[in-house]
Formats: C-alpha cells, sequence, structure tokens
C-alpha cells in the first residue's frame, strides 16, 4: 500500500517537474491573470470626462462647477450652451456625464433652503454610472455644507468610516478573489489533465491490471499538487504584494493551511473531471468552465452574494470559491482567525471529500 | 494449486445487458506454454481477457488464473501476472529505469528486489545501455522491450500480451519472441492475443474466438490438419469470416 502510493506520488512529481505546460499554468498565468485583472478591474474610476452646461453664469454657478472639475474625478471636457448638444457627445461617447446649472441657480444659492442641479449620466454601464452618480452627489453635499448660504437647510451629516479597507481600494479587494480563482483554476487543470492523459496514452490500462487501487491513483495524485498548489498560492499573493501592495495582515501560517484544505478541494474538482473527461481535451474544456466560472461568478468575487436571486444564492453553497473568498478577505483584510472561519474550512473539506469519492467510485464502475 | 494448469476457465460468461460479449467459454493454459487467442475485433477477446486479469467480474462460470480465482481474489491474480498491450504503455516523459522502478513500486517490490531485477532485466533484453534515456526517444523496437520488462520484472506466473508486436519490424519481432520462449522455458505462461496470423504460428496452441465463443482450440499443425488448410490464416478467415 505505501509502496504502491509512494511509486505513484513519485512518478507525478516527475510529470510535473518535466512538463514545461505544468509550470506555465503554476506560474505564467497566474502572473498574467493577476496584472490584467488587477490593472482592469480598478473600479477607481478618475478623470470623468463631462460636458458644463452652466445656464446661469454666475460667480456662485461658476465656483459650484469648479468643485467637480477641481477634484481628480471630473474633468470638463467640454463647455456648451445648448442641452440638445449632449446626446451627440453621449453617443460618439466623448463625455460620460453632463452637469446642467439652471439658470437662477446663483440666486437660489444664496437665499432659498433647496437648490437644484442637474446630472445628466451614461447608463449604458450602470456600474459606472453607479460611480459617477455617487461621486457627484458626494461632490455636491461637501461643496453645500462648505458654502452654507441664507438659511439652508444642512443635511444631518454622515461621516462614513470604512474598516478594514480604509481607501476603498479595489485591489485590495479583488487580488484575494484572484487568489481563489487562479488556485481553482490551476489545481482543477493540472488533476484533470493527469487522469486523461494515462487514458490517451493507455498506462491508465497497464495501472488498472496491476494491484494498485483506485483510491490510491487518486490519492497518489492529490498528494503532490497539493504541495504544488501551496508553492502557487504564496507565488500569488506575493506577486499581488508586489504588484499591488496588498495589506498582508492576519496570521500567514493560518491562510496557507487553509489554503491545503481549499486545494483539496480543487483537486477533487479535477479527478472528478478526469473520470468522465476521456481526453486532455476535453478535461482541459470541462476544468476551465466548471472552475473559472462559478468562482468568478458566483463566490462573491465580482458581484455581491446577497444581491442575487434566492436559488442562484442556494447555488453558491456548492462553490467552494465562495468560502475561500471569506477565508481569504476575511485574513488578509480583517485579520480573522480559525474560530471565525470553521464553518468555510468544514463546507470545503466536505466538498473536497465528496467530489474525491464520487471521482473514485466512477473510476471503479468504470472498470468493473 | 494444480502445478500443470496456470488458467483454468469453465463455462465463463459476461453479459452487458441483452448482449452476450462472452458465451460460456471452457479452456485450460498449461504452465509454460505460450498460448494464443485469436479473434476478429468484437469476438469477445478483450471481455474475456479482462474476465482473466481480475478487473471485470463474469455474469457466470468461472476461472483460476495461477491458482486464485478470478472472483474471489482479483487483487492476488493482478499481483500475479503480468500485462503488456499494443500501446507499450511507458510514461514517456520518464528514463527507462524511472518506468521500471515506478512498476516494481506498483507490484510492492522493495527498492531492493527492485533494483536486482532491474539488473537482470538489463542484461537479459540488453537494456543497460538506454536505461537512462527517455522512453519517447526510444525506436519502437526499444520500446517494446522496456514495455516488456515493466510487465515480466516482478516475476509473474503467467504475462498477458496484447498484440505485443504491432508496429515492429521482422527483426525486433523474431528477437521478441526469442526472449518469450526463453521465458516460457522458465515455467512462466504466456498468453498472447493478437490478429497477426503469422504471430499465431509462434504459438503452442491457440482457441479462435466468435461471437463470444471458442471455436476450436489446438496446436498449429493439428488445426491445419483438422480443416486441411495451408495456414492459420486460411482457418481464421474460414471460422470467423464464414459464420458472421
Amino acid at each position: 500500500m505505501i509502496r504502491r502510493l509512494f511509486a505513484i506520488i513519485h512518478k507525478e512529481i516527475n510529470h510535473i517537474l518535466r512538463d514545461p505546460k505544468t509550470l506555465m499554468v503554476l506560474f505564467l498565468m497566474p502572473a498574467t491573470m493577476v496584472v490584467l485583472f488587477g490593472f482592469a478591474l480598478n473600479m477607481d474610476i478618475t478623470h470623468i470626462p463631462v460636458a458644463v452646461i452652466d445656464h446661469d453664469n454666475t460667480p456662485e454657478s461658476r465656483a459650484f462647477i469648479r468643485a467637480f472639475t477641481g477634484s481628480k474625478y471630473f474633468t470638463a471636457a467640454y463647455r456648451i450652451d445648448d442641452v440638445s448638444e449632449v446626446e451627440n457627445l453621449f453617443k460618439n461617447r466623448s463625455i460620460k456625464a453632463a452637469i446642467v446649472i439652471p439658470n437662477g441657480f446663483g440666486k437660489d444659492f444664496t437665499t432659498r433652503p433647496e437648490v437644484d442641479y442637474q446630472l445628466l449620466v451614461d447608463g449604458s454601464d450602470p456600474t459606472y454610472g453607479q460611480a459617477v452618480t455617487n461621486y457627484a452627489s458626494a461632490i455636491a453635499t461637501s461643496y453645500s455644507l462648505s458654502n452654507p448660504g441664507a438659511a439652508r437647510l444642512v443635511p444631518i451629516e454622515i461621516r462614513d468610516v470604512f474598516l478594514y479597507n480604509p481607501d476603498l481600494k479595489g485591489s485590495n479587494f479583488i487580488t484575494p478573489g484572484l487568489v481563489a480563482v487562479i488556485l481553482m483554476m490551476a489545481c482543477a487543470l493540472l488533476t484533470s489533465i493527469t487522469i486523461a492523459r494515462e487514458k490517451e496514452t493507455g498506462t491508465m490500462d497497464v495501472l488498472t491490471v496491476s494491484p494498485v487501487r483506485p483510491i490510491e491513483i487518486m490519492v497518489g495524485k492529490v498528494i503532490p499538487y497539493v504541495g504544488v498548489s501551496l508553492i502557487d498560492a504564496v507565488f500569488i499573493i506575493v506577486f499581488a504584494k508586489l504588484v499591488f501592495n496588498i495589506p498582508l495582515r492576519g496570521d500567514l501560517v493560518l491562510l496557507l493551511g487553509l489554503s491545503v484544505v481549499y486545494v483539496y478541494c480543487a483537486l477533487g474538482i479535477g479527478l472528478f473531471i478526469s473520470s468522465i473527461a476521456k481526453t486532455q481535451q476535453v478535461a482541459m474544456m470541462a476544468a476551465l468552465v466548471a472552475t473559472i466560472m462559478p468562482s468568478i461568478l458566483l463566490s462573491g468575487f465580482m458581484f455581491p452574494i446577497f444581491s442575487m436571486p434566492a436559488p442562484i444564492r442556494i447555488i453558491t453553497y456548492l462553490v467552494p470559491a465562495k468560502y475561500y473568498l471569506e477565508i481569504i478577505r476575511g485574513i488578509l483584510l480583517k485579520s480573522s482567525t480559525f474560530g471565525i472561519l470553521q464553518n468555510q474550512v468544514l463546507f470545503l473539506a466536505i466538498l473536497g471529500t465528496a467530489f474525491i469519492v464520487i471521482a473514485s467510485l466512477r473510476f471503479k464502475t468504470r472498470v468493473n | 494449486m494444480p502445478d500443470e494448469h496456470s488458467i483454468v476457465v469453465r463455462e465463463l460468461s459476461r453479459k452487458f445487458g441483452d448482449f452476450t460479449a462472452v458465451d460460456r467459454i471452457s479452456f485450460t493454459v498449461d504452465r509454460g506454454e505460450v498460448f494464443g487467442f485469436l479473434g476478429a475485433n468484437g469476438a469477445g477477446k478483450t471481455t474475456a481477457i479482462r474476465m482473466l486479469n481480475g478487473i471485470l467480474r463474469p455474469t457466470s462460470g468461472s476461472a483460476t488464473v495461477a491458482g486464485y480465482d478470478i472472483a474471489k481474489e482479483p487483487e492476488k491474480v493482478r499481483l500475479n501476472i503480468g500485462y503488456m498491450s499494443q500501446k507499450f504503455s511507458l510514461y514517456e516523459d520518464m528514463t527507462v529505469e524511472e518506468n521500471l522502478s515506478f512498476f516494481g513500486g506498483v507490484y510492492g517490490m522493495s527498492p531492493r528486489d527492485a533494483g536486482e531485477a532491474r539488473a537482470r532485466l538489463y542484461d537479459r533484453l540488453s537494456l543497460g545501455d538506454i536505461r537512462n534515456r527517455l522512453t519517447a526517444s526510444l525506436p519502437v523496437g526499444w520500446k517494446q522491450r522496456a514495455s516488456l520488462a515493466c510487465a515480466i520484472q516482478h516475476n509473474p506466473q503467467i504475462i498477458f500480451l496484447d498484440e505485443p508486436t504491432g508496429g515492429v519490424d521482422p527483426v525486433n519481432r523474431r528477437a521478441f519472441w526469442d526472449i518469450i520462449y526463453e521465458l516460457s522455458e522458465q515455467q512462466v505462461t504466456i498468453f498472447v492475443t493478437t490478429h497477426y496470423m503469422d504471430e499465431a504460428e509462434y504459438c503452442g496452441r491457440i482457441s479462435i474466438m466468435h461471437s463470444g465463443k471458442i471455436l476450436t482450440i489446438g496446436s498449429p499443425t493439428e488445426l491445419k490438419q483438422k480443416y486441411g488448410l495451408p495456414t492459420i490464416e486460411d482457418i481464421f478467415v474460414n471460422l470467423a469470416g464464414g459464420r458472421s
């Protein structure tokens, strides 16, 4: 038993070290993804091009506009007189928003409790549009607070304090998520092709005729990949730290320990896929679709789970990345401890074991 | 175990749903015999062999291989047989030595026993010079030999050869059969499947299978006399072709 297992582990290590493709999946692909996602998914929008239409043209209106264009968020791309021109600017994507100051703004500002201005926003990209609206209302509120006119209603002031990620830096949130996505993808991808490859080359036939048991093949394949994947996890985190300077709070040893459970789960999925797929190509495609899509869309990586419809929310319980995201964001950003994360660990362990057991059962029934 | 019989098959059948892949076949193979198991594609050969290898349960009937019941002790069966297929199932990104060492471990050999077995095989199959080469880079004839080495290093009582000389040139094929005969002289039973009819002539006895049944069994000479035909190929075409 031990000799057989050891023989398989040793063989797998040989495969890993000798296949340049494996090393590419482990190191080149994650590095590329961290850079691409990290920059492209930057939610911190600046220099939004706006058109300014000032019907009032008083010192008050000009000062109000300066509050926008002087900030790093907005740039006055056009100053126009006629609102009808705005539509063309939106259509040819010269601007993302337009600020319209009505006639009488200056007078109202000094005499009335409420003053209106209009903000037109390109809603074709809702995320972007939402960000524009938020920035604009923040600027308008802060302007009205610092320039009290006559008898104006001062709204109750909210002083927001964002804990754990005070600058609301997107990369602090995204990069830990990326670790989850990449680890899942790399592990599942690599293991899913190992069995398919043995089927293609015929070595699996020889193994089935040998005294090796299916579970020994599974475990023998999982162990070396757990080691390799952990090295990969450290690589991704260090790389993200160097490129995006993400915070590394919390217990990193704990993070590594809990990553083992996640990796175990990912490898289980890989083995499960390879117990179905007959060729390496099929295995590879299946692994990519089955891991990347849920890990990105259903894990809370990009879209908050609590805003999903109930049936989909239930499906997310089967997505391992959901639990790992809670673990890695918790540890890196909030210094969470094991006690807080034990449910997530439990779920991952159950999912992983289920996948591996199903994979070896499938493997066995195919043989019989 | 009965010393003279390596394989005893009695009324062995296997059904897949309504389809009977192997239909009550019976035969025995003696110790040290070179037995040719012939049949066209789809005749049920593969199913029969998988049962004899202990990886497929029979629907009915029984068989012992190397003295162990294939249904009751499949693990023991697998431990005492060697298997080599046409695909020369070696790991191509590993050297000859690494392949041998891997299969040694798979058969539970201690590193020391495996090392000694390897040394003997290098000598016997003249593999010493290529032992550190990746098997991907070897010519077919050498791959075949390395494959055979992997199949016999744990000293199995029976070796199953599944179309062992596919794609191999005549010189290497002859060299391969010389090794097979040598093994046979050392009382190792050889069970060969093939549809190369000239290869069938090398066997001590052959059986011809068709539609799940064994149609005839005997030495090549006996069969030629019995059917009055000059070659095994003629007999094969006559039996297998005529009835389909």
